[in-house]
């Protein structure tokens, strides 16, 4: 009769596994569970277990390869985006060129007439607002980038709560059994969702608890404690923020460097490698246009007789201390002669609180070094005159400032005559309406190599441009398709291993259904004889 | 081949199947409704950016095709103005040689001195050709005539070059003092006829005959310019040609890149739709067939 009371009860703990199985069959994360008996040497069964059916191999590759995933979602999206910022084949930025250039190019065919220089005013709009609507356009999407950041931490911290807190639920318990089972299965979700955010591996430690790094090695899930992800304050020229870890008692770890996976991977690495040096071409072509168009104007005489005007608002010298600075000197920069500038960034560098470098960051030389400091000093470099001075305190030992003539000219680019009698198409002196010898040489800006030490003219450069955009989306795109293939071998290998079959179920149920039947017949059969053993006595 | 074949697995396959599928769909779609390989760089990063070149190339190219409209439009008006001076300049030395002979009186020959004056009007009027309100032959000095009434010149020497292709240019205007004025080497024109009518007035047979000599030399200096100009319209018309040829290679280029090849995205489409159907139909009989359970009473 225990033989039967023991069937019984293992055929309805096995009835159970089968209906946890059944009603989780739909939830991809849930890992069917199996039960497993185990005979003692005298017969009956003893004991049962129910264990998670997990490849554990699998379930490692597909922690990693969702990292991929969420790094790929998110640059494909992006550079959706960025792309559509460089226009069709037939618009755009080098379509606006052409045009202002043609535009030229038919003001030295008639100078006298006012159409071809009131053209030649409408075309420099167009360029001027192409300019400032691409350039524009890739700066709000790059905050737009830091504030998905911010809430792409935020669920990250969510779910690393979330994992501590289970770590808990689990408890010491390391063996999966039941309802465990499931948290478990919740909790490897969990770790998998995270790193489809950010780079992290994990491992289970002896008690059952899971341990989350973040970033190659900081622990961010510590048994039942979960540390804060943050946006981290930008270090260098740029204001781009970076990632750390705060703990409880306050230390923060940078770990910005140390990320490349997941969705956070993807908005920094579009962001930095792809809309970063996007803009700064933009912002180059739009200064050596400048730059060289005004030097060019300035030489030529306008049908009113003007002379020596600018073409485009001149370009301006800006200073950008690095977000690492600890000093408080103040570094302004002022443009002496637009005619000398190198276009070169530059970088002052504070070798100690009374001494700084100066150095060509565009052409990685040295322009000066071991210059002295004291509070309200200028130098002139390369048509730029610096100022140094005192604001908030003196400078410190390893500050850095970047002087610059190029940042942001795409955005700041704009047409300063308004009046198409001021364009200066003649060359020989004023009030010479059929001179168009200072047009040609307008005319001849567009074929001059200006852009990339000599090599490319304003319009190369500009096809460069989309054409690197271009080649950087194609790759993703590739690597996207490549990546949901990745994805989806390992999603049916993992289904093969742990998902719910509905027939092998239907046929186990029918399996324990038959045991439970033959274990009360059991009983019932013992029962009858026992009685039959009792009416004999009587 | 997978030992096991869970539910999930099966229906998961089915899905992404169609989604692949509905992507291409798309994405053949937007091909062919603009008849455009290329929707996004994504789509060819290379291709795109050789097409925008190839643009900027033909909006240089239709510049250049209107400059020399224009320089051909000013140079053809200098040219049937210079053919009117050469008729006038034969009819003023008609007259020098009928009149430097002596069976003429001093009436007749004030009457033709009358007659020269009026030549002489007609060659400032010539000098002072316009088109669209620019005077052709004033060099820089374009707004204004560059003859008086005793045909003295105002205007100056420049030369107007026009682009007509990569540095290529041609100039497009020839200047009143140069074939005219006779400066670098020539007579005054204006002078010579002056002086043939001043002697006419005089009734001085020696001063008409020696009109005549000078007279020839204006008339050939009017007649090299009408040559000058008409190389300079051939060079021009020459220069259209090699436009026209780069313009429709261009488009040939460009139609290459970036045009869809419709034969082959609408078969391609209706292959991808069949097999669309194909995995909507598998699908369908995946999700109705369930499982043993339904067999279980």
């Amino acid at each position: 009769m225990d033989l039967g009371r023991q069937g019984i009860a293992a055929s309805r703990a096995g009835m159970e596994v089968v209906g946890r199985n059944i009603s989780n069959a739909s939830d991809p994360d849930y890992t069917r569970q199996e039960i497993f008996f185990e005979n003692p040497l005298q017969g009956g069964v003893r004991t049962w277990t129910v264990r998670s059916q997990v490849d554990a191999f699998i379930e490692s590759r597909l922690a990693s390869e969702n990292q991929n995933q969420g790094r790929l979602e998110v640059e494909r999206r992006l550079m959706g985006e960025v792309s559509s910022v460089f226009g069709t084949t037939e618009s755009g930025l080098s379509t606006s060129m052409a045009d202002f250039f043609a535009a030229v190019s038919g003001l030295s065919s008639s100078p006298e007439s006012n159409e071809s220089r009131a053209n030649l005013l409408y075309q420099a709009d167009a360029l001027v607002g192409e300019f400032q609507r691409e350039a524009g356009t890739l700066r709000s999407l790059s905050s737009e980038i830091g504030k998905e950041m911010g809430t792409t931490l935020e669920r990250a911290n969510q779910i690393a709560r979330d994992i501590a807190k289970l770590n808990v639920s689990i408890g010491g318990s390391a063996a999966a059994d039941g309802a465990t089972g499931q948290l478990i299965d919740q909790r490897t979700a969990l770790v998998k969702q995270l790193g489809g955010l950010i780079d992290v591996n994990s491992f289970e430690d002896g008690n059952g608890n899971v341990t989350v790094f973040v970033g190659g090695g900081v622990p961010l899930v510590e048994g039942a404690n979960a540390y804060t992800l943050e946006l981290a304050p930008a270090q260098g020229f740029d204001p781009y923020a970076g990632v750390q870890v705060t703990t409880p008692g306050g230390t923060k770890n940078d770990i910005t460097s140390r990320i490349s996976g997941g969705e956070i991977g993807g908005l920094m690495r579009i962001r930095d490698q792809v809309m970063g040096p996007a803009m700064d071409d933009l912002d180059r072509v739009a200064a050596a246009l400048v730059q060289k168009f005004n030097q060019v104007h300035a030489q030529g005489y306008g049908l009113d007789g003007s002379t020596g005007q600018d073409f485009f608002d001149p370009l301006t010298a800006s200073v950008v201390g690095a977000g690492s600075n600890t000093g408080g000197a103040d570094v302004s920069a002022a443009i002496l002669d637009p005619t000398a500038l190198t276009l070169d960034d530059y970088e002052v560098v504070f070798t100690s609180a009374g001494q700084f470098d100066v150095l060509n960051a565009t052409q990685g030389t040295t322009v000066s070094t071991g210059n002295a400091y004291t509070s309200g000093m200028t130098l002139d470099v390369d048509g730029v005159r610096l100022t140094l001075s005192d604001a908030t305190g003196g400078p410190q030992a390893g500050d850095r400032y970047l002087v610059s003539t190029v940042r942001d000219q795409s955005l700041n680019i704009a047409a300063a005559l308004t009046d198409p009698n001021a364009v200066a198409a003649a060359s020989t002196a004023a009030g010479v309406p059929g001179d168009n010898a200072n047009a040609l040489a307008l005319s001849d800006i567009d074929g001059t190599k200006l852009l990339d030490g000599g090599t490319l003219t304003l319009s190369e450069k500009v096809s460069r441009v989309g054409a690197q955009v271009g080649l950087e989306q194609q790759s993703v795109e590739q690597a996207y398709a490549a990546q949901s293939y990745i994805m989806e071998g390992l999603n049916s290998r993992r289904a093969e291993v742990s998902s719910v079959s509905l027939d092998e179920e239907a046929a186990k149920l029918i399996q324990f259904q038959n045991v439970f039947q033959a274990s009360a017949r059991l009983i019932r059969l013992s029962d009858e004889l026992l009685q039959t053993i009792i009416n004999m006595v009587q | 081949m997978p030992t096991r074949v869970p539910d999930l697995m099966l229906k998961d396959t089915a899905l992404l199947g169609i989604a692949r599928g509905s992507v291409d769909i798309a994405k053949l779609n937007a091909q062919i409704s603009s008849g455009k390989r290329i929707q996004s760089p994504a789509d060819d990063a290379i291709g795109y950016a050789r097409a925008k070149d190839l643009r900027t190339v033909l909006t240089a190219t239709d510049q250049y095709a209107a400059n020399i409209d224009r320089a051909d439009e000013r140079l053809s008006v200098s040219e049937t103005s210079l053919a009117s001076m050469e008729d006038v300049l034969a009819r003023a030395k008609e007259i020098a040689l009928e009149q430097a002979n002596p069976t003429y009186d001093a009436g007749q020959r004030a009457v033709l001195a009358d007659g020269v004056q009026q030549l002489i009007d007609e060659m400032v009027a010539l000098g002072n050709t316009q088109l669209e309100g620019r005077y052709v032959f004033a060099g820089f000095q374009s707004d204004a005539p560059p003859y008086d009434a005793a045909g003295t010149y105002s205007g100056d020497s420049g030369v107007r070059n026009v682009e007509i292709g990569d540095g290529v240019q041609v100039a497009e205007n020839i200047t009143g003092d140069q074939f005219l004025g006779g400066a670098g080497g020539g007579v005054d024109v204006f002078q010579v006829l002056t002086n043939l009518r001043d002697a006419l007035t005089a009734n001085d047979v020696t001063a008409v005959s020696a009109t005549i000599d000078p007279m020839d030399t204006a008339a050939q200096q009017v007649t090299q310019a009408r040559m000058t100009v008409g190389f300079r319209m051939s060079k021009l018309e020459t220069h259209r040609n090699v436009l026209d040829e780069v313009k429709f290679q261009t488009q040939e280029l460009l139609s290459n890149t970036e045009d869809v090849d419709l034969t082959q995205a609408v078969s391609d489409l209706v292959q991808r739709r069949n097999t669309l159907d194909v995995a909507r139909a598998t699908l369908a009989q995946i999700l109705g067939t369930g499982s043993i359970m339904q067999y279980l009473a």
